[in-house]
């Protein structure tokens, strides 16, 4: 085994079930994140010479993911549009009462807005690192993370309606 | 707890009783790293064979007899009229309009030649017409494609094509110019722009071939029931003051990753008062500092033209794709922004005499498939699209 192939096989070991788990977030579907994260750790590797730090090759992965997650997004538009609609198995997590209907809320999501809230509250990333992931302005963001918690709280109820809103204004 | 801390909880919460994959990720992962030589071989052979194939078409066509083509509609065609979506078409007696069929479109045309098949499908009839249109579209589209073109049909009305292929499926969409229409019984000022649209769709590129002519006639005649009035808007309004409205852009977007999109529309206050713009925008591109960077084509002035408030922007514009436009939208394509590497830059959009601005910055240069391959001598640069 060259030295390379052992840094693969640590790169996959210590990598691939978090990709794995921010591909359900993001699609809702256990078979498309093994997709995405086996295709985000495969296309990381291929590019193993040029990253310069390794340390960020787990970020470099993410936004693999995050850009193949939408790439196949437009084109299921695209093909939607011409398509008759077919439904497919979801995978529904084991969730109490509210907290299933925040989910279901979630998947409803605009996918920009859900992407951003996931990489930002699952991941715990700074707006900024969001931004520089999806290669948008940190306004638009904020935006996105406004937009998807208020469309939240619509749907969550009386409660959460009265909580202070972000900036409102906020926009790219 | 917070809403943000819900979401977290929740998010968290749902990864937390993962399945087990199906198979082996490890080997899957193992197995796409060593495909792609294999893939690159077999795009080579592909496109060996695709051009061994087209070359043979090419002959074959030749001697092909293709279904002659009405330069006119003829006075046996019959109309079809709906006055909910007011529009109506003419088509040729022996074909038929099925209302009845799983379709993306409202209603399909079908050539006699398949009138007669029990599908439930359209997708199942191997060349159909599909319509969708009326009062229910918003303003003409653009829809994914580099290769978008403009034109106007025999009638004078504009619109926008491209072509596809979806699921084998060989897809050409027309997006229409339909006018404008006042919405009934509501505010007088309420007459927005509409589309209607046409997708030719066959099984093979010969039955495309066939009956491509025979289908332009048929769209070439799509019109509203009643009139509408012209798209860039009434033009005896009341100029719109430079405090009246704003650029609103949209985040930069990507088609397949090799072009990028710069989109924008006007912003305008829910309640402002009814008002006629004419304006011209121009993009420039800058590095993060400010100093100008020269691209070709650039700065690419754009004119549009509608009213206010019926054209602007809609809430949540900037969470869009490019499927939400008014006659107030306008665009540019990078084309092969990824051909070299620029590091970070800002686009800035200007509407000229105005004082207005806005700027996005622009995507990084990344792992895009589409980007392989760009050679330094494929076009680069900034146009007004399409």
């Amino acid at each position: 085994m060259t030295d390379q192939d052992r840094e693969f096989v640590d790169f996959f070991a210590d990598e691939y079930w978090p990709l794995r788990r921010l591909g359900f977030l993001l699609t809702g579907n256990w078979h498309d994140a093994d997709e995405l994260a086996q295709e985000a750790i495969a296309r990381t590797f291929a590019a193993w010479r040029r990253l310069r730090r390794r340390d960020l090759a787990a970020a470099y992965a993410r936004k693999v993911l995050v850009n193949r997650h939408r790439s196949l997004l437009r084109r299921a538009l695209v093909e939607a549009r011409h398509a008759v609609v077919h439904r497919e198995e979801r995978y529904e997590p084991d969730l109490s009462g509210d907290d299933q209907l925040l989910w279901q809320a979630l998947q409803q999501l605009p996918a920009r807005q859900c992407t951003a809230l996931v990489l930002r509250f699952y991941l715990d990333l700074p707006e900024a690192e969001v931004a520089r992931l999806l290669s948008v302005p940190p306004g638009t963001v904020k935006s996105w993370v406004h937009r998807g918690l208020a469309r939240l709280r619509q749907r969550l109820g009386p409660e959460y309606r009265s909580e202070p809103l972000l900036d409102t204004e906020a926009s790219p | 707890m917070s809403i943000e801390d819900r979401v977290r909880r929740v998010l968290n919460e749902a990864v937390a009783t993962e399945p087990p994959p199906e198979r082996s990720p490890f080997e899957e992962v193992t197995r796409r790293r060593r495909r792609r030589p294999l893939v690159a071989a077999t795009v080579a052979l592909a496109i060996l064979l695709v051009a061994a194939v087209a070359f043979t078409g090419i002959r074959v066509r030749e001697e092909r007899p293709v279904m002659p083509t009405p330069t006119i509609v003829p006075p046996d065609w019959k109309e079809f009229r709906d006055q909910e979506a007011n529009l109506s078409f003419r088509y040729p007696p022996d074909w038929v309009v099925r209302t009845d069929l799983a379709s993306a479109a409202y209603l399909v045309i079908v050539p006699a030649e398949f009138r007669d098949r029990r599908v439930t499908k359209s997708t199942e009839l191997p060349f159909v017409v599909g319509i969708n249109g009326g009062v229910v579209e918003g303003y003409y589209r653009i829809a994914a494609g580099e290769q978008t073109s403009t034109g106007r049909l025999p009638n004078g009305r504009a619109y926008t094509e491209w072509a596809s292929v979806v699921n084998g499926r060989r897809l050409d969409d027309y997006s229409i110019d339909m006018g404008r229409v006042c919405a009934p019984r509501t505010s007088q000022r309420d007459c927005r722009a509409r589309s209607a649209s046409a997708t030719l769709a066959a099984d093979t590129t010969a039955l495309m071939d066939r009956y491509r002519q025979v289908a332009m006639t048929i769209v070439g005649t799509l019109a509203p029931l009643s009139a509408t009035k012209p798209s860039a808007g009434d033009r005896t309004r009341p100029p719109c003051r430079p405090d009246q409205w704003g650029l609103a852009p949209s985040p930069i977007w990507s088609f397949q990753g090799r072009s990028w999109t710069i989109e924008g529309q006007v912003r305008y206050p829910a309640d402002g008062p009814a008002c006629h713009l004419r304006v011209t925008v121009r993009v420039t591109v800058q590095r993060p500092d400010g100093t100008p960077m020269a691209v070709p084509g650039t700065p690419a002035p754009i004119t549009v033209e509608g009213d206010l408030p019926e054209d602007r922007a809609p809430n949540g514009y900037s969470n869009s794709y490019a499927d939400v436009t008014t006659p107030l939208t306008w665009r540019w394509a990078w084309q092969n922004w990824c051909r070299q590497p620029l590091g970070q830059t800002r686009v800035r959009i200007e509407a000229v005499g105005t004082g207005k601005s806005a700027s996005e910055l622009a995507p990084l240069r990344d792992d895009y498939d589409n980007c392989r391959g760009i050679g330094r001598d494929a076009p680069w640069g900034i146009s007004p699209w399409p």
